[in-house]
């Protein structure tokens, strides 16, 4: 019953003490990460270290080419070595996010992969720029035993149908992203609605949605980055070739400073023209190799000679 | 499951082989969140207080606003901060969207009517008798504030560790404000998400090992401090 | 110590967005002296009490020692010269010992004369073997004492206690009570004690104020108070609870009062003239049959039927009827069980001239 005053007085100090010991852990953290990251990045962080770049370059692209590493791992470190002054800030987005982000003057340039909406977006003069940068493949991915017949199409097309035909189940993004949009084409193409029990939309990344593919065993359609760097955890095979309605194309687009005086239109430039150059051109062709066994793009600028 | 038991090896390998990037993202979301959190206090906590002892009119009104922003989703905040930080918002000016003052800031704006709807609960959980009775001892205004404050500083602790819990772990508002630009600005919650969306699930379990790991020793440290003062409470 | 009253209110009024709290035309507490605040609850005591103590705002003069207290400076004066007990004991987060130290640490003492006041003050309650506990460790009882200790420990020139011993069960209660009554005794406390219990009134009283629904009712000395209650208010209050209305006039040389069905009682001097009179349940006893006469001094026997039995305490309450009127009596089970009275039976009820108090009826007066 009785506590002696000596044991009740020593818990106290226990716990002011077990209270300084967060306090100072957390102040200890709290300047630890802010001189951390200051010296681990240079001029990384300057934006939040006072010092800010001359110029600042806001790149919105879709997430499957962040997600690709190409512009972190590739493109960035060589465009900071040819213009150190300018800080590129990489937007990752929904592709139709970027191209309105372009249009409001929130971006500088964009990297996106929808021919349709980029040529609506050019005709009304939101960019002053488009160039072809590189180029790849969708794919079909299901079941190794392939119930739907899809590895013995030779088109796209053709193999939609054969999935809807068979009534095999058939997992979408249903996110609004290029390969949704993509997807969404194919079934136009094909003259079939997808519907019903065996059509369900994830509304998630590419890496959840081939998750789940892969738990039910269905079919999906899917860039090959992705799918590449999941592959070993995978039981989905690639059951499509490299044919025409699959290809994949990406531009580079310089929003239009004329109608946003904000707009770095300096820096877009020199950026796409470095997305252009031979340098980053050869590098992309080899963009994957190493760790896939097989490159994730094909250059595609040569189409205009430079 | 092989692949939850791959991810957490080779979330280990980041965690203790000293990944950089990993821990350059964490230190990154401490320092964000830690700010934030230091801000956030130090308004929400006297703001706080200050409106669960003070009896001014429109209290009422104050004391509703400050529940109702507790309650405001942070993506929402995500997205004011984000069109008022943006270029052609009214604070474009400053170019701190995409940075990690922008971060800061959004989380300063979810974490501060946490902190101060909490720490307002803990003054109105006090019985008024008590303050009478310090009054009536002689303490003057501040004396009988400082004494308040030592009869609810654990549940104050708390406010704080509960906000920084919050902030810590949310994604939304940071993605949209912060960009997620790697080396710059990719936290813990939006590496998570981009991580799992590429498919790179193992460090996907890394990031998200680092960021239980915070939170459980948040709300482990709250425990100690709160058992330890309740039991002398 | 002066001989004027320490503090001195008039016309002290509270008033809360229009609506009058508790108004007092004059209270004043003497040195030495308790001044006992009692009545129903919500009458508005705790109210009138720190309106005293300068805890909250009154429009009326109050003065401490003679200079008035008129600004908020002035009731910080006021706070620091007086001290208060409420009736939950409001301990701080740390020891005993630091609880008791607190007021003397606001009050600016150095800590070796804080040291010694504050285990002196313990001592006085009987709790220096507790100074080094922490709050969590304390029975209700010990709670209060220090609370008490606290008060104390500041020598405040008023002790201001609200219901200090509502939260008490009885034993701790009676235990405190004594020790409390050797302390002000010994100390020479002068108190504002408010309290809805008669008994503790009446045991720690020498000025009493009635309050009901924020009026005075009655103010005066404890005997004058308890004696001579002089509204059916402050009467039903002190607990008689059997109350007679009639007539008072001259009878063979003695004062009686005669009641509307034309019984008629003796009673102590009265005006004549209409009147209510009360009596106290203790002061009733109960017989079998009618004495016969010279055989008792108790110069009101009336006869009737018990009409219920209830408890109070210890003691039984027995409801009498006769007619249109209604007696109580307080007796312990053991009379009623030499008696052998049950629900029914016919009964005489039996009380002293002296016994009945007589309130003169006002013109005006509403029954």
């Amino acid at each position: 019953m009785r506590q002696a005053g000596s044991t009740t007085g020593h818990s106290r100090w226990s716990a002011a003490a077990a209270a300084l010991i967060v306090v100072a852990l957390t102040l200890v953290m709290v300047l630890a990460a802010g001189c951390g990251s200051e010296a681990d990045e240079g001029g990384g962080e300057a934006a939040s270290g006072g010092q800010v770049k001359a110029d600042q370059l806001i790149l919105a692209t879709t997430t499957s080419v962040k997600d690709s590493g190409l512009m972190d791992d590739l493109v960035l470190p060589a465009f900071n070595e040819a213009q150190p002054q300018i800080e590129v800030k990489l937007i990752a987005v929904g592709s139709g996010e970027a191209m309105a982000m372009g249009e409001r003057g929130e971006a500088d340039v964009l990297v996106v992969h929808s021919p349709a909406a980029e040529e609506e977006f050019m005709a009304q003069d939101y960019g002053t720029l488009r160039l072809p940068v590189a180029r790849n493949y969708f794919a079909i991915v299901g079941p190794a035993d392939d119930p739907a017949g899809v590895g013995g199409t030779d088109s796209a097309t053709a193999a939609m149908k054969a999935i809807a035909d068979s009534e095999s189940l058939f997992v979408s993004r249903g996110d609004d992203s290029g390969t949704n949009t993509k997807e969404l084409g194919l079934w136009e193409a094909a003259g079939v609605e997808p519907s019903g029990d065996s059509y369900i939309e994830t509304g998630q990344g590419m890496g959840e949605t081939l998750r789940i593919t892969n738990e039910k065993q269905g079919y999906t359609l899917t860039d090959l980055g992705t799918y590449l760097s999941m592959k070993d955890d995978l039981d989905l095979v690639v059951l499509t070739k490299e044919s025409d309605d699959l290809a994949n194309y990406y531009s580079v687009i310089i929003v239009n400073q004329n109608l946003h005086p904000t707009v770095n239109a300096a820096g877009a430039e020199q950026f796409a023209d470095l997305l252009v150059s031979r340098q980053i051109q050869d590098a992309l062709a080899d963009y994957g190799r190493a760790e896939f066994g097989q490159p994730l793009f094909a250059p595609n600028a040569s189409a205009l000679g430079r | 499951m092989e692949l939850i038991l791959e991810g957490i090896v080779e979330a280990f390998r980041l965690l203790f082989g000293g990944d950089a990037d990993v821990y350059q993202i964490m230190l990154r979301s401490l320092w964000v969140s830690g700010l934030a959190l230091l801000v956030a206090s130090l308004i929400g906590l006297p703001l706080g207080v200050t409106l669960g002892l003070s009896e001014f009119r429109g209290r009422h009104l104050t004391v509703a606003t400050v529940n109702a922003g507790m309650g405001v989703p942070p993506v929402v905040v995500g997205l004011l901060v984000s069109l008022l930080l943006s270029r052609n918002g009214m604070f474009g000016f400053l170019r701190l969207l995409y940075t990690n003052w922008a971060m800061v800031v959004a989380q300063v704006l979810i974490a501060l009517p946490l902190v101060t709807g909490l720490s307002l609960a803990a003054v109105q959980q006090l019985d008024p008798g008590f303050r009478l009775q310090i009054v009536a001892l002689g303490a003057g205004r501040l004396q009988a504030f400082w004494l308040l404050l030592k009869e609810i500083w654990v549940t104050l602790l708390a406010a704080v560790m509960a906000a920084f819990g919050g902030i810590i772990s949310e994604v939304g508002a940071v993605m949209m404000v912060g960009g997620n630009i790697r080396g710059q600005t990719q936290v813990l919650t939006t590496g998570v998400v981009e991580e799992t969306r590429a498919g790179r699930f193992p460090t996907a379990i890394a990031l998200s090992i680092i960021l239980l790991l915070l939170v459980f020793a948040a709300s482990l440290a709250m425990t100690i401090v709160q058992q330890r003062g309740r039991r002398h409470a | 110590m002066p001989d004027g009253p320490i503090i001195s209110a008039r016309d002290l009024s509270v008033t809360l967005g229009g609506c009058t709290l508790v108004h007092a035309e004059a209270f004043d507490v003497l040195p030495g002296r308790t001044h006992v605040v009692m009545g129903p609850n919500g009458a508005g005591k705790s109210t009138l009490l720190r309106a005293v103590g300068g805890l909250i705002k009154a429009t009326g003069t109050l003065e401490l020692a003679g200079k008035p207290v008129c600004s908020g400076r002035d009731r910080a004066v006021l706070r620091r010269a007086t001290a208060s007990v409420f009736q939950k004991p409001y301990l701080l987060s740390t020891t005993v010992l630091g609880n008791v130290e607190i007021g003397l640490r606001l009050h600016g003492i150095g800590a070796r004369e804080r040291g010694r006041r504050a285990r002196a003050a313990l001592e006085l309650l009987g709790i220096e073997h507790l100074a080094d506990r922490r709050r969590d460790g304390l029975s209700g009882g010990e709670a209060q004492r220090v609370s008490i200790a606290r008060a104390l420990a500041v020598e405040p020139q008023v002790l201001f206690l609200d219901e200090p011993m509502a939260s008490l069960d009885p034993p701790t209660r009676r235990s405190l009570m004594t020790d409390l009554f050797d302390v002000f005794s010994q100390r020479s406390v002068s108190a504002v004690w408010v309290t809805h219990d008669r008994e503790e009134a009446a045991a720690v009283a020498d000025h009493v104020t009635f309050l009901t629904d924020g009026r005075v009712r009655q103010q005066g000395t404890a005997s004058e108070v308890f004696g001579r209650p002089q509204s059916e208010e402050v009467a039903g209050f002190l607990g008689m609870e059997t109350s007679f209305e009639g007539v008072i006039e001259a009878q063979d040389g003695a004062v009686c009062l005669v009641l509307v069905d034309g019984t008629t009682l003796v009673v102590g001097e009265a005006e004549p003239g209409p009147a209510l009179a009360f009596v106290f349940p203790e002061d009733v006893v109960l017989l079998r049959h009618l004495p016969e006469s010279g055989e008792t001094s108790l110069r009101n026997c009336l006869e009737g039927r018990v009409a219920g039995v209830r408890s109070s305490g210890r003691l039984r309450l027995v409801d009498i009827v006769r007619g249109d009127l209604r007696i109580v009596a307080m007796v312990t089970q053991a009379a009623l069980d030499d008696l052998q009275l049950g629900v029914g039976d016919a009964v005489v009820a039996g009380f002293k001239a002296s016994a009945v108090h007589v309130l003169p009826r006002h013109h005006g007066h509403a029954s």
